[in-house]
């Protein structure tokens, strides 16, 4: 049956192997049980028992459900689809959100009164130049020419 | 391989049924290879659908360089593999695998053991149903590949990564294992 593979090392083993491989033999054929000695016997009971299918089953509906399955997973966007699947990558992704949250606690309170300062100081500069009215005009410009920037886009 | 190249071709090309073909073609070799190893029939059917999804997205990277069928058994194994990983379930009792760690292996069994006089066949196949269930996963499923799905030895290399020589030891010990406990059962009953 298995002739071409390497014999076993042993050679007692060997000869036991040659005589499961016979009762394997006899049992899919079919071959009648009257010559066979006690080893056989046995082993083609074992070869018998060993070809039995489980006893628990897919549905039978199986293959149809999973093709479903399969042509709802196709169509889903890309958008859908779940970007990390396995538990490591969430692990992972919710690790370095957490360190990004704590980086940024940290620059706040290192850095806090001082970029504080900075934005106030930033909003009284606009507000001076707001009393312009060439300011407020040139702003107005800025604000229409980004305006139509993101108009444009839609339009096509 | 020719009504394997054609069935990958038409799944590829999308082609209605297709898929569902292929399923049906190969589901029976994914539930005996997923079913021994992982005993649990809910989490076997769900390994088989993964099994199947898993073969449906990578199916363009089937090369033909082996059969669809160990292509796709790798792909079951793999799967089963890896949950039984999680769950820190021993695939295998390491010295089934190992050929002449015991010499005294044969020493066991007794070839002038009545077996017709001692019991049943029903009863005797009963025994060795449940010695088959109480098998390491790895050696329930080379056992089933090869009586029930009847492999040959390279196929099951090629599903399982395992070389010919390793296959082979694991047969003949599960086997042998086997014939010993049905002696000892027989010889409990006679």
């Amino acid at each position: 049956m298995n002739d071409t593979t390497k014999p076993l090392a042993n050679p007692a083993h060997e000869r036991e192997w040659q005589a499961q491989e016979r009762a394997v033999h006899a049992e899919r054929t079919h071959a009648a049980a009257n010559a066979d000695d006690a080893r056989s016997r046995e082993y083609r009971l074992i070869a018998r028992a060993l070809s039995e299918a489980p006893v628990d089953a897919l549905p039978e509906d199986f293959a149809a459900s999973v093709a479903r399955q399969a042509l709802a997973d196709q169509r889903m966007p890309a958008s859908d689809a779940e970007p990390f699947t396995s538990p490591f990558e969430r692990q992972l992704l919710q690790l370095l959100v957490a360190v990004f949250g704590v980086a940024i606690g940290a620059v706040v309170v290192s850095m806090g009164g001082e970029t504080l300062q900075s934005i106030g100081s930033s909003v009284r500069a606009i507000s001076a130049y707001a009393h312009n009215p060439w300011m407020l005009a040139l702003a107005a410009c800025l604000a229409l020419s980004a305006g139509g920037q993101l108009w444009r886009p839609r339009q096509r | 391989m020719s009504t394997d190249r054609e069935l990958v071709d038409a799944v590829l090309a999308k082609r209605a049924g297709a898929f569902e073909r292929l399923v049906r073609e190969y589901q029976g070799l994914v539930w005996h290879i997923v079913q021994r190893m992982v005993r649990q029939p809910e989490d076997a059917r769900e390994l088989c659908q993964e099994t199947f999804l898993r073969v449906h997205r990578t199916l363009h990277q089937y090369r033909h360089d082996a059969a669809l069928k160990s292509w796709i058994g790798r792909v079951a194994y793999s799967i089963a593999l890896r949950h039984l990983e999680k769950r820190r379930i021993e695939i295998a009792d390491i010295a089934t695998g190992a050929e002449d760690d015991d010499v005294g292996l044969l020493d066991r069994v007794d070839d002038g053991f009545d077996l017709e006089a001692a019991s049943a066949d029903a009863e005797l196949a009963r025994h060795l149903r449940s010695a088959i269930e109480t098998l390491p996963p790895l050696q329930r499923t080379i056992v089933t590949l090869y009586h029930l799905d009847e492999l040959p030895l390279a196929d099951i290399g090629a599903i399982t990564g395992l070389a010919i020589g390793t296959i082979k030891s694991h047969l003949f010990r599960t086997r042998l294992q086997l014939r010993q406990m049905l002696e000892s059962r027989l010889g409990a009953i006679a």
